[in-house]
């Protein structure tokens, strides 16, 4: 399981999908906070309203991230290489889920941190944290599941036979 | 039981109605190569993604080393190198790069294994070389390179010459060769390069139609498949004195139906057929004869695909 967490790892590194959407996102997050600046005093809630605009880009990532495991034939490798179909799936997963965190996250950080600079006070409490880890999983489970239904490597018959 | 690496006891694989494998018995004994031969749709692909747990049987069981229960038997593949279809590569990562993640995958500590593998399989100066500038030859060496990777003790390879040239062809045999004789590695290579295969496994598993109707060693394909006068007579044993008395020779064998297979004087038929006849030996058929191991399989899949066949 360790070793496929690595392994997971040591590619998102190497991603280019990886920085090219986590740049893309950042940019889009600063472009957009031109206007929901204006709806709120604090920078950090600013950033926050935009996520749910930015949703498509985790959609887009991860079709290229994980799907390209499949088009690559990686999952059938590993799976022949001896390891469970179950921690297969949990490696692919969280790894995914921190790749989607940091890209969501960053523009967060980034801006609060702008913001705390400029004198703003606010940050946010436990709460709205908590909530905001779970909807960044909840965000990237959606496009996850239909990744692993829908990969389109070969037919589906024979694809699903070798993951079930 | 240890000498065995892989054993299936009535395998089957049906994808709805249509039955692709047909109640398999096989035994993959340690130490062996075996040349897995079939036609296109025979079932060995399928076959192979039984064994490396990419597909879940019908019904029947699958062992590896005595293993059978799930969990345990998919503990087992980290010890087979397989390489199925096509390589599984990241094209946007280099050779080298693929092979650490294989590395880091399986757990195996030493670095170094990477650029000896890459040595191995004649990939050294391609290292850094992204896989989508690969040829296709270039891709196979790296998927077997990947397959070699951990020393496996079975190795399971599906069509791996595929777009090698003759060179790379001449240099991955010897490599097999190598590691079955150091390191005592069995291996399974499926190929329709017939000759290719007979100079490289010990033992043939013919399929078709989803069943083995031929396990064979490479001895007695030899035997069968070797150049020989066979020699129809209506008294054999009179013949082989004559054979032994006025040719002078020994080279042959009768065979239980009765003919002689003479492995010499192959290229003076007229001289054995006139030593027969000095001896008053009715001769009813002198034919030269032997069969490579491409005749020998397309005779078997052909006489067997109209009629049953014996299980291997």
């Amino acid at each position: 399981m360790v070793n496929l967490l690595r392994a997971e790892c040591y590619k998102l590194l190497r991603s280019r999908i990886f920085w090219a959407i986590c740049a893309g996102y950042f940019l889009l997050s600063t472009l957009q906070l031109l206007d929901s600046a204006t709806r709120t005093r604090h920078l950090f809630f600013a950033s926050l309203y935009n996520a749910p605009i930015l949703y498509f880009l985790v959609m887009i990532f991860c079709a290229l991230f994980v799907g390209q495991d499949f088009s690559s034939r990686s999952v059938q490798a590993l799976i022949a290489a001896g390891h469970s179909r179950g921690k297969l799936l949990f490696a692919k997963w969280l790894a995914y889920q921190c790749a989607c965190s940091v890209m969501i996250s960053l523009p967060l950080v980034v801006h609060s941190a702008i913001g705390r600079w400029m004198g703003q006070a606010a940050w946010c409490n436990g709460d709205t944290l908590f909530a905001i880890v779970i909807a960044q999983v909840a965000m990237g489970l959606l496009p996850f599941c239909f990744v692993f239904i829908c990969h389109d490597e070969n037919p589906w018959r024979c694809q699903w036979d070798s993951f079930s | 039981m240890n000498d065995i690496v892989l054993e299936t006891t009535d395998l089957t694989k049906t994808y709805r109605d249509h039955m692709v494998i047909d109640h398999m018995n096989m035994k993959i004994e340690k130490g062996k190569i075996y040349g897995f031969i079939g036609r296109n749709g025979a079932g060995k692909t399928t076959f192979l993604r039984l064994v490396t747990g990419l597909a879940f049987p019908t019904s029947g069981r699958i062992s590896l080393w005595g293993q059978s229960m799930p969990a345990v038997l998919q503990a087992q593949r980290k010890r087979i190198g397989c390489l199925i279809e096509t390589p599984a590569l990241y094209p946007t990562m280099s050779a080298q790069q693929n092979l650490e993640m294989a590395r880091i995958s399986r757990g195996i500590p030493d670095r170094a294994v990477i650029e000896r593998t890459l040595a191995l399989v004649g990939l050294a100066e391609a290292g850094k070389k992204r896989v989508r500038h690969f040829s296709l030859g270039m891709r196979q060496r790296l998927g077997i390179a990947m397959a070699l990777l951990h020393t496996p003790e079975f190795l399971i390879l599906d069509e791996p010459i595929n777009g090698l040239d003759p060179e790379g062809i001449a240099d991955i045999r010897a490599l097999l060769l190598q590691l079955n004789r150091e390191y005592g590695t069995t291996i399974l290579v499926s190929s329709h390069i017939l000759e290719e295969l007979h100079q490289l496994a010990s033992d043939f598993i013919i399929i078709e139609q989803g069943r083995i109707i031929e396990k064979i060693s490479a001895q007695t394909l030899d035997e069968r498949c070797k150049q020989h006068l066979a020699i129809a007579t209506t008294d054999p044993q009179k013949a082989l004195l004559a054979l032994e008395g006025q040719l002078q020779t020994s080279e042959f064998t009768l065979m239980p139906d009765g003919t002689i297979r003479l492995y010499d004087h192959l290229d003076d038929v007229e001289t054995v057929a006139t030593a027969l006849a000095d001896a008053h030996v009715l001769v009813t058929g002198l034919t030269l004869t032997g069969a490579s191991l491409e005749d020998y399989f397309l005779q078997k899949i052909g006489g067997d695909a109209h009629g049953q066949s014996p299980q291997g």
